[in-house]
């Protein structure tokens, strides 16, 4: 057992410069992460402002009972799980099939071209995004309803007024704004294959496909399973911002997820005051399924294969 | 993976393949300049669907000639200097002492920024603590709440510790240099490649936020750029931001749009040659923690 003046002479004084570099961060961290999880409380409390947090009445979890057994709870946990396994469906495999296309090209410079033109979308804001999506689809001047209209004679279609077509738009365009750059960390992961293990599958006569399929695939297999496991963590949560921008009270049937709800009623207040207890215990309820789930989904990882986040 | 000399049906379906893809990834931005450049008239009729219809740049002009435009773009560029400035000195310096195995606590702090990955108080609560602040509708609601994320701390950590040798920090020490003066004189020059990585990362995260400022700035003097695109582009409040009857024949509302966001796009175009560049570094350095 090592005294005080020995921590605090040996180890502590002579670093102190570190300490104090490290203190903004540390605080920022107390002050944006864990006085919020301490914040937590008002999912409990029949919170109001005039009084604070600590005199507010405990209310138990009166929010949370609002909350399940009001209408909106298994609408917004269907439209964010169906979001996020569709997502997960569609757009989890893309980006790989597109890598290994690119990695099959034998030309460098239409590579790069390629890559360079599809990595952009990502660098563009949410509200850019959501214009080019609204440019797209007008029903005056969009061109996928000028085809409808002109080619087809039908009517145009109001696709962003109509709960049906929501998932595939929110879907399509992030699989749009985004393949480029998942396809970058899967060619990075290639990268880091052992060329003598493709020179050995050639002596030993395997043909293209068969080097895709044990060679390349066996590669990747690291890289998707921490991305499998992180997406997990978030399949109660989705990325918000977009739809937002897209969605308008004809879509909330399939549109409205657990984020919006949150914002719309904890923050914006929109359909009343807002209500942040509510707010806050929906919010919790999406944190600790979070928590849950990724903490599962790793320890079923360490079980199953080598490759898992800790 | 491809061999040498060996080439079949399949390398030109391929080709085509991936051609179509690219094209139509970049077909909506094509669209977007065809309409906007294309003759007011043409876009009226719809009959723009790939290149322009006429040549016209009134849609710019008008756009141009916003004032609110304008203010928003001159908010963006100062949220995303003062930002970045900040955000990145922040993260270097929390990242830093991490990286060292002498810094008391060490385990313990890294836990700490580890596990607000995993979990977090929810938005509202952390929207409190920042009205709490009293940041709201300041430039600090758009540079401090999200200064720092673990996932970069741990990329930077994990570059300080395999590029700048211990010894070095060591002799350092004996010649009598502080912590502070080892950070600016020996550590900083060593690490220009992850400093222009999170540079870019931190600019453009602030430069494209919609979130932040939707919660934290109502007062319409302050908007960023993303917001005002939302206006204009999403909830079509064109006339109110961009004025009416500018030219002879008036221009519709989908090409000022069109042009407003193209406008929107030219900075991220003018750094992209440099985002490409060190994006791609910046993720090779982040998989190899993986």
């Amino acid at each position: 057992m090592k005294s005080i003046g020995y921590w605090w002479n040996k180890r502590f004084w002579p670093n102190r410069y570190l300490f104090l570099m490290f203190l903004p961060g540390l605080l920022y961290f107390i002050i944006f992460s864990y006085i919020p999880m301490g914040g937590i409380v008002i999912a409990f409390k029949d919170y109001s402002p005039w009084v604070g947090i600590l005199n507010s009445p405990w209310v138990g979890l009166r929010h949370f009972q609002d909350f399940f057994s009001g209408p909106y709870a298994w609408r917004l946990i269907r439209n964010t799980l169906l979001l996020n396994i569709y997502g997960l469906i569609f757009g989890f495999p893309i980006p790989i099939i597109f890598a290994l296309l690119l990695n099959e090209l034998a030309s460098q410079w239409y590579k790069k071209t390629i890559q360079t033109l599809t990595y952009f979308p990502y660098f563009l804001s949410m509200p850019i995004v959501a214009g080019l999506i609204i440019q797209l689809l007008s029903p005056s001047s969009g061109i996928i309803n000028n085809i409808i209209v002109n080619w087809f004679g039908r009517e145009p279609i109001y696709f962003l007024t109509k709960p049906e077509y929501f998932r595939a738009i929110y879907i399509s365009a992030n699989i749009w704004r985004s393949m480029g750059y998942s396809a970058i960390i899967y060619l990075a992961a290639l990268t880091g294959i052992d060329p003598t293990l493709y020179e050995a599958a050639v002596i030993d006569g395997a043909n293209r496909w068969q080097r895709v399929r044990f060679v390349t695939l066996p590669g990747l297999t690291p890289t998707i399973t921490i991305l499998l496991i992180l997406s997990m963590g978030s399949i109660l949560s989705v990325g918000i911002d977009l739809i937002l921008l897209l969605y308008n009270p004809t879509t909330y049937e399939t549109a409205d997820v657990i984020g919006t709800f949150v914002y719309r009623r904890g923050i914006a207040g929109i359909g009343g005051a807002p209500d942040l207890g509510l707010g806050t215990a929906v919010g919790l309820f999406q944190s600790a399924v979070g928590l849950v789930t990724i903490l599962l989904v790793n320890s079923i990882a360490r079980k199953i294969s080598e490759t898992s986040l800790w | 993976m491809r061999i040498k000399g060996e080439s079949g049906i399949f390398d030109y379906f391929n080709v085509i393949l991936l051609g179509l893809i690219t094209f139509i990834v970049i077909y909506p931005f094509i669209y977007t300049i065809s309409v906007s450049i294309s003759h007011p008239g043409a876009v009226a009729k719809g009959e723009v669907t790939l290149l322009p219809v006429g040549i016209d740049f009134s849609a710019y002009k008008q756009v141009l000639s916003s004032p609110r435009v304008w203010r928003a773009y001159l908010n963006s560029a100062i949220y995303t200097s003062v930002g970045t400035l900040f955000r990145l000195l922040l993260l270097l310096f929390t990242s830093y002492p991490l990286s060292q195995q002498k810094f008391l606590g060490r385990n313990f702090f890294t836990f700490l920024i580890t596990f607000t990955m995993l979990f977090s108080g929810g938005l509202v609560p952390y929207f409190l603590v920042v009205r709490a602040l009293g940041l709201l509708n300041t430039l600090w609601a758009m540079v401090i709440p999200g200064a720092l994320s673990a996932w970069n701390i741990i990329v930077v950590r994990t570059f300080f510790q395999s590029t700048i040798h211990p010894s070095l920090i060591e002799s350092a020490q004996i010649d009598g240099a502080n912590d502070f003066q080892i950070l600016l004189r020996i550590v900083f020059p060593l690490s220009t490649p992850i400093i222009a990585v999170m540079s870019l990362f931190i600019a453009v995260g602030i430069w494209n936020d919609y979130f932040t400022p939707l919660i934290f700035i109502t007062d319409d003097t302050k908007f960023p750029l993303t917001i005002i695109l939302r206006d204009i582009v999403v909830m079509a409040r064109v006339s109110e931001f961009l004025g009416r009857e500018f030219g002879a024949i008036p221009i519709p509302p989908q090409g000022l749009q069109a042009a407003t966001l193209i406008i929107s796009m030219i900075p991220v175009l003018i750094a992209y040659p440099f985002i490409q560049r060190y994006f791609i570094k910046g993720i090779m350095i982040g998989a190899i923690k993986g």
